[in-house]
């Protein structure tokens, strides 16, 4: 595959003052531009014993149902020239409609759910898609200043077919008033690129009485793929 | 060269954050004294402090099947704890020429994951090495370390900042 240069102000700024712990994370030096067939060439390969039953469904971990409004998100995972990015990993994790995580250092002073752990994983399909339902997440504060709070939001791990497309990201409801805020979000300078975070509503993907549907598309680099796994 | 397509925009990155890890459990890769490559080191930022919420993943060119990950062949993925302290348990490859892993980290504070690669000093004839300017070389090799296996700290800001890639 073909990874073109990313245009500038896509990729969040690696060192952005006000998410402060940037500061002395952030690597200084811009990333060496290499050829690495290995990288954008070698398939992925997914063995069927990753997955496990109820790993798509974060609201079936427990003895009973979590707390918070259940919803369900889908989208199509594709890569710049609009092509399926088939059979590949996704893991997505979050916190409770309280907004805390299930995690021993998450001190949040929010209640943690006995029936929410807030992780998954699944594959895409033959179309790219995938579908996932849980709990809608609540926002939290963190402590990077005064009335830090974080926009709602589930975080993203895909790996798709070949190394180079690797992606960790976070996806984002519509309208949230956080956003101007949160300097996570608005530590990608491009508004175009922010925007491309946040899901969409969904009538469509609504399920009946159950639960609403949101709507996340995906794009990961590359272009001119070979057709992968089958 | 020309462009004859216009492209869709990517997805853009954001940070792992500092609450991966039970997510991210499923496919942590038990330390095995019995694989031929042992690597461990340290991750800091730029003052030198250790970087202990972060995510490593080590992928072996030319695995297939065989690696104690469930389902990702090649694929170790681990943790760095206190200190910042992490380790790597690697088969040995036989493809010529590819560095011992290629490595990808993510961490809070850290916006977008960053690609790098580690190589051993049997492996530094390799193509990929032989681009990064050669003044930076030894950010990405490991070195013997006292009582076997071998050392590779990471640094992710400052003079001594190890190479990151991206990927063409």
């Amino acid at each position: 595959m073909r990874f073109d240069a990313i245009p500038q102000g896509t990729w969040p700024d690696l060192i952005y003052p006000e998410y402060k712990s940037t500061a002395k994370r952030g690597p200084q030096q811009a990333p060496l531009r290499v050829k690495a067939p290995v990288a954008v060439e070698q398939p992925l390969g997914y063995l069927a014993s990753l997955l496990s039953e109820g790993d798509s469904d974060l609201t079936t971990r427990g003895q009973s149902a979590p707390l918070g409004e259940k919803i369900v998100v889908t989208g199509r995972v594709t890569d710049e020239d609009g092509k399926p990015v088939r059979n590949s990993l996704v893991e997505v994790w979050q916190c409770n409609a309280a907004g805390r995580y299930f995690h021993k250092r998450d001190q949040h002073n929010a209640p943690l759910d006995p029936n929410f752990f807030g992780f998954g994983k699944f594959l895409t399909d033959h179309e790219g898609r995938y579908r996932f339902v849980t709990i809608k997440p609540g926002p939290y504060p963190w402590a990077n200043h005064s009335k830090a709070w974080r926009p709602a939001h589930i975080h993203f791990s895909l790996f798709g077919n070949v190394l180079a497309q690797r992606l960790v990201t976070q996806m984002y409801f519509p309208a949230d008033p956080l956003f101007p805020y949160d300097p996570i979000f608005n530590s990608v300078t491009d508004a175009a690129a922010r925007d491309r975070l946040i899901s969409r509503f969904s009538i469509d993907e609504t399920v009946g009485d159950e639960m609403l549907g949101y709507v996340f598309d995906i794009v990961l680099r590359g272009r001119d793929a070979t057709p992968f796994g089958l | 060269m020309s462009q004859p397509t216009p492209s869709l925009p990517i997805t853009t990155s954001q940070t792992i954050g500092p609450f991966p890890h039970e997510g991210w459990r499923w496919a942590f890769d038990a330390h095995d004294d019995t694989r031929a490559v042992q690597i461990r080191g340290r991750i800091v930022d730029g003052a030198g402090a250790p970087v202990d919420d972060a995510l490593i993943e080590a992928w072996v060119p030319g695995a297939t099947s065989g690696t104690v990950l469930p389902g990702l062949p090649g694929l170790f993925r681990t943790h760095a704890v206190e200190g910042g302290a992490f380790r790597l348990c690697l088969p040995k490859h036989g493809v010529a020429g590819e560095p011992a892993a290629y490595v990808t980290l993510f961490a809070r504070g850290l916006t977008k994951h960053q690609f790098t690669a580690v190589f051993l000093a049997d492996q530094t004839d390799a193509p990929l090495l032989a681009q990064v300017p050669a003044e930076r070389r030894a950010t990405l090799v490991a070195k013997p370390g006292e009582g076997g296996g071998h050392v590779w700290d990471v640094v992710l800001q400052g003079p001594s900042e190890t190479v990151f890639f991206d990927y063409s």
